[in-house]
Order: structure tokens, then sequence, then C-alpha cells
């Protein structure tokens, strides 16, 4: 037999192997030698997800949903139990139902009594599983991250001291609760929030916030106390009923909700504009350019909707105040503003070409396109692009899959002109030195 | 500038002061256990923490030959090779499927025993990419595997007697249940 080589290895090491390992792995361990008898107790980060004890429980109870979850139930027991250090991360997917949330406050009230450090809770089925009070006891959390659950702390819950990073999706909320939340958690740097209802004003009260992800039908967005963001994802929708832009989306006269929000990120670095957030922020008395230029931006994605005749000097105001731009994205916004009329939507403005705009994108390198159909007023923007981007080493433009009927012959002949595409080639790539 | 042979394992003969001196780029020179020397890139030896800290911690002039006597030859070859790749990967902007390719075949040819060696050095030379990549290739190596496999591939030896170790079964029986067939 070979010389025994792993199990010498420092223990951190074999540890980092462990947890690489799914959990039955890591625990059959135990038998190997009595070196190995308890280094899987001693593993500081466990998971358990339902889907793989389903897959490897699929021999002995085949359709029996409810047996395996109960045996999961009882694995998960057995480990917490004979576990020898605290544990410093636990994630948790499983189903939840009536029964289940039972067993899941028992586990909580374990791992709040043991200054766990990261706590992820992943949950689907029916029932939404309303987070216990033990949780929001854990002083300790470093990271918090839950999918499909209810939020309703104690009246007595100031905050997570400790909290860094905080991850909601599909968590439902009250307005109070959430930004009772941000603002007493102050360490905190990192925020997902998507799709959690409840949350109706994105307010956030995050002085050391470095990173900002949300997606959600918003009547208002205030970072006056986020200044500290470098890096931003901001998906705003409207609700199904409403048909025009929303009433708490216009900022009060002579305000402009563009100057509103970059007035509070001096800092940023990387923006993501998508959905209608452009259209929230061409909202108020649009200004030619920022009154403080973002000096750091260096990449910068927009959903642009061309037939908004708003959208793309909104979207220049912010493009002529960022002079470290090197990379931009642009996704075609399909939706459409104006009629679906081929002579109408041809004749919208398109005033980069048209005014003269001194613009020089001196550090632009790297742009891409998606989703475009053709339409005149993207290929001005593009020719525009073009013409401002003297280091420019990169355009990558996609069409969409199905163009309009109507603007299948216009498509062909402009885009070869200005782009000089690759025949039939869905993906044109132009590699410019200078305009 | 520096030719790629340069940190290749080419034997040099070993590089007294002048010679690092007149290359224009910067050079860290080490030494491993078995006499081999090695020029590294400036930017490649930073990668490695514990070569980072001698030269910077005390501000060491970059003539010394810092001696690795609990790393082989071969085993730095690796390492700068797994290194040099990950600082050019760093200014790319999608390198994630050139980064897969590239880690696949770094441990093709490597035997369990190589890549339990490595894994240790990674870990005393404090690169921690590298460590976290190893331990993950290592955990492949057994999952799904029963104890047995896991036994003889390692080399551990059962130090259990039969009372013992259906003792140790028994403390967690969920996890020697039920087995897949993916055994061998």
């Amino acid at each position: 037999m070979e010389m025994d080589r792993i199990s010498s290895l420092p223990n951190d090491v074999t540890e980092k192997i462990l947890s690489c390992l799914p959990l039955r792995d890591a625990v059959r361990t135990s038998v190997l030698s009595s070196k190995w008898r308890y280094k899987s107790a001693m593993l500081q980060d466990l998971e358990f997800d339902e889907c793989s004890w389903r897959t490897s429980q699929y021999r002995e109870y085949d359709d029996d949903d409810y047996q395996i979850h109960k045996t999961f139930v009882n694995m998960i027991d057995h480990v917490l139990l004979l576990h020898l250090v605290p544990i410093r991360k636990f994630k948790l997917a499983c189903t939840a139902d009536e029964v289940a949330t039972r067993d899941i406050d028992r586990w909580m009230t374990h791992l709040s009594r043991n200054s766990i450090k990261e706590l992820i809770i992943k949950l689907w089925l029916d029932h939404q599983y309303n987070i216990p009070f033990s949780v929001f006891s854990c002083q300790g959390l470093v990271h918090l991250e839950l999918l499909d659950c209810l939020l309703k702390p104690p009246s007595t819950f100031k905050g997570f001291k400790s909290l860094k990073s905080l991850r909601l999706l599909h968590v439902d909320m009250a307005q109070d609760v959430f930004e009772n939340l941000i603002r007493c958690s102050p360490l905190l740097e990192r925020l997902t929030l998507l799709s959690c209802d409840g949350v109706t004003s994105l307010k956030i009260d995050a002085p050391n916030l470095q990173y900002l992800h949300v997606l959600g039908e918003f009547d208002v967005v205030n970072l006056d106390s986020a200044s500290s963001i470098t890096e931003a994802e901001i998906w705003m929708g409207i609700g199904n009923d409403e048909i025009g832009v929303p009433a708490s989306w216009i900022p009060a006269c002579s305000s402009s909700n563009l100057l509103m929000i970059f007035d509070h990120l001096p800092h940023i670095r990387r923006l993501k504009i998508n959905r209608r957030f452009l259209e929230y922020l061409s909202l108020g008395a649009l200004p030619e350019k920022l009154t403080n230029p973002c000096q750091h931006l260096k990449a910068l994605s927009v959903d642009i909707c061309f037939d908004d005749p708003d959208a793309i000097p909104t979207a220049l105001c912010i493009l002529r105040s960022s002079p470290a731009l090197q990379e931009l994205e642009i996704e075609v916004d399909p939706t459409e503003k104006l009629p679906r009329i081929h002579s109408i939507v041809e004749e919208v403005n398109s005033p980069c070409v048209n005014d003269n705009y001194n613009c020089t994108f001196s550090q632009l390198r790297l742009v891409k396109i998606t989703e475009i159909s053709g339409v005149k007023a993207e290929l001005d923007f593009i020719r525009f692009l073009l013409l401002s981007s003297p280091v420019l080493e990169r355009m990558t433009v996609t069409p969409r899959r199905f163009p309009e009927p109507s603007y299948v012959d216009g498509v062909p002949k402009l885009v070869k002109e200005l782009l000089q595409f690759k025949r039939e080639s869905k993906h044109a790539e132009i590699i410019l030195l200078d305009p | 500038m520096s030719t790629s042979t340069d940190n290749n394992a080419s034997i040099t003969q070993e590089s007294g002061p002048s010679a690092a001196v007149q290359d224009i780029q910067k050079k860290i020179v080490v030494r491993t256990a078995d006499g081999e020397v090695f020029n590294l890139k400036e930017e490649v030896a930073m990668e490695i923490d514990i070569i980072k800290t001698f030269f910077q911690e005390d501000s060491i002039s970059y003539e010394t030959v810092m001696p690795l006597p609990n790393v082989e030859g071969w085993e730095m070859v690796k390492v700068i090779e797994y290194c040099t790749k990950h600082v050019e990967l760093k200014h790319k902007v999608d390198g994630y499927k050139e980064r897969k390719a590239f880690q696949a075949l770094f441990v093709q040819n490597l035997s369990t025993k190589s890549l339990l060696a490595l894994t240790n050095t990674a870990n005393y030379l404090e690169v921690k990419y590298l460590l976290d990549f190893l331990c993950q290739a290592v955990s492949e190596q057994i999952k799904n595997k029963d104890v047995d496999y896991v036994r003889e591939l390692f080399g551990v030896e059962n130090d259990f007697n039969d009372e013992e170790y259906e003792q140790v079964k028994a403390e967690a029986p969920w996890a020697h249940e039920n087995l897949n067939n993916d055994l061998h």
C-alpha cells in the first residue's frame, strides 16, 4: 500500500477537502481511520440540500416525498447533535410546509445559541416560512440570505450589528421592517433585494453600502444615505394594473430624479440601469450634464427604449458626465412607448446626430449593443458612438431574434452599410482603431 | 524583455546577482529543496504569499535567493505554471472557459500521490486560489466512492478493529446507506 499522504495534511487543508464533498461523503470518512474519526464533525460550514439528498436516496424511496423529507430532517438532527464545533455557516435548501416549519424553527434555535456567522435559507413550496425570533437574536451574523420567507421581527429587534451582506429574494416584509433592518445594520456592505413584496419605497440608509442589487416595483428610489455605493444594479418595474408613469415617480417641480440619484453616487464604478429605471431617471427637469461627474464610472449597462424621446437625452447626460467610462452595454428595450407605425417611428428625433453634441468618450473601449431591430434611432446612436470613441476596440452588435416585419427591409441594408456585418452572422464584431 | 523560458523549469546555473540585475524586468530567485533554482517574474512571485512576505516584510533585496526547503523542483514548476496563468487571466474579461480548460489539463496527468503533495505545497507556499482548486480536485477523486476505495487511493491504514469500526459506522448510519452504484 502506498504511503498515507493525506492523513498528515494540516487540519485546515483536510477540512477544505471535506467541505468540497457532499456531506454524506464527508461523514463517511469518519471510518477511514482513527485520525479521520472526528474530522467531519469539526467542519465549520454545513450545507443541507434536500434535492441532493433526494437524489442520493432514490433507490430506497422512489416516490415517497414525505418519507424522503423525514429522513432528510433526521439526518440534519443527527449531524447537529453530534457536531463537535460551533457552526460558522449553515445553508439549508428544502421544502417547507406546515409541519416542516417546526423542524426549521428547532434548527434555528440551535444555531442562534452557537454564534452562527452565515445563514442561508432557501425554501420552496406553498407555505411561506415565518423566520423565527431566534434568528433575529443572532448578533454574530455576517451574511444572511433568504428565499421565500416572511420577515416579521420582534419589536425589540435592534438590527444585526455585524451584518455585512444581506440577500433577500421573494421575502415579504413591511416597509418599516425593511428600513429598520437596513438602518440598524451599520456594517452592511452588500444588499440584494429581489421581488420582495411589501417594500414599496427603496429608501436605503446604509452609509457603508458598496454593492446594491434591487428588483421591484418601487414608488421611489432614495439613495441619499448610501453614498459609498460602488456597484449598483437597479431594475424598476411597474405593476400590471398601471398604465402610465406612476404619480409617485414624478419629482417635485424643478428637481430631477437623475440628479437626485447621481448626486449621491460619487463613488459609483459599475452601474446597471434596467427595465424602467432609465425612465424613472428621465423624469423631472433633465440637465445636460450631471452636477458631479461620475469620475469613477468604468462600466455602464443601460436598457434603453428607443421609442421613448426622453430615453436618449437621459442616457447621454450620464455618458457625457462619465469621463472614465471604458465599457458600455446597451440593451434595446422592445417595450413600445409610441404606436408601432413605421413612418412615425422613423420620424422620432435622433438628437445625438442632428444636434451638435460635442462629446468624446476618451476611455471607451468596449461597446455591446443587444436586441437591435435596425430602427433609425438605434443606428444613429451607434453612428454617434462610433464617431465619439477614439479608443474604441470592439463594438459588438446583436440583433433581435425576430425583427418586426416592418423593419426586415431596413435592417440588412443599413446595418451592412454602417457596420460591415459578416454575412448571415448573428453577432457582428467590429474592431475599430480610430473613428 | 525576458523570454518565457525563464518561467519554465530551466535548470540554470546559480545565477549571481549581476545576472538578475541585468534583466529589464524584475526577477525573484528561489531555490527548492533539490537545489533547483528558479527565476520568477515579479508579478508571478507576488502571487505566492510566502515569497511576497519574505521580500516585502523585511524589505529584503531581490538579489537574495530565497530558499524553499519544503518544495520540490517539479512542484515549483507546477505552481509557477498555475500562477502565471492566473495572472494572465486576471486581465481578461471573459476567461471562464479558458480557465476551466487549463485547470482540466493541469491535473490531467497528476497521480494522486503528486496531487496530494502539490496540495500540501500550495498550502505551505500560501497560494489560496491554487489551494482551493487542488482541494476541489482531490475531493472529486473521492466523491461518491466507498470507504475501501478511498482508503486504497490515499493509502490510509485502517487502525480500527472490527468492533470499533462497526461502532463508528453506527454513529452515522445514514451516511453508509443507499450508496449509488457509482462505487468504483
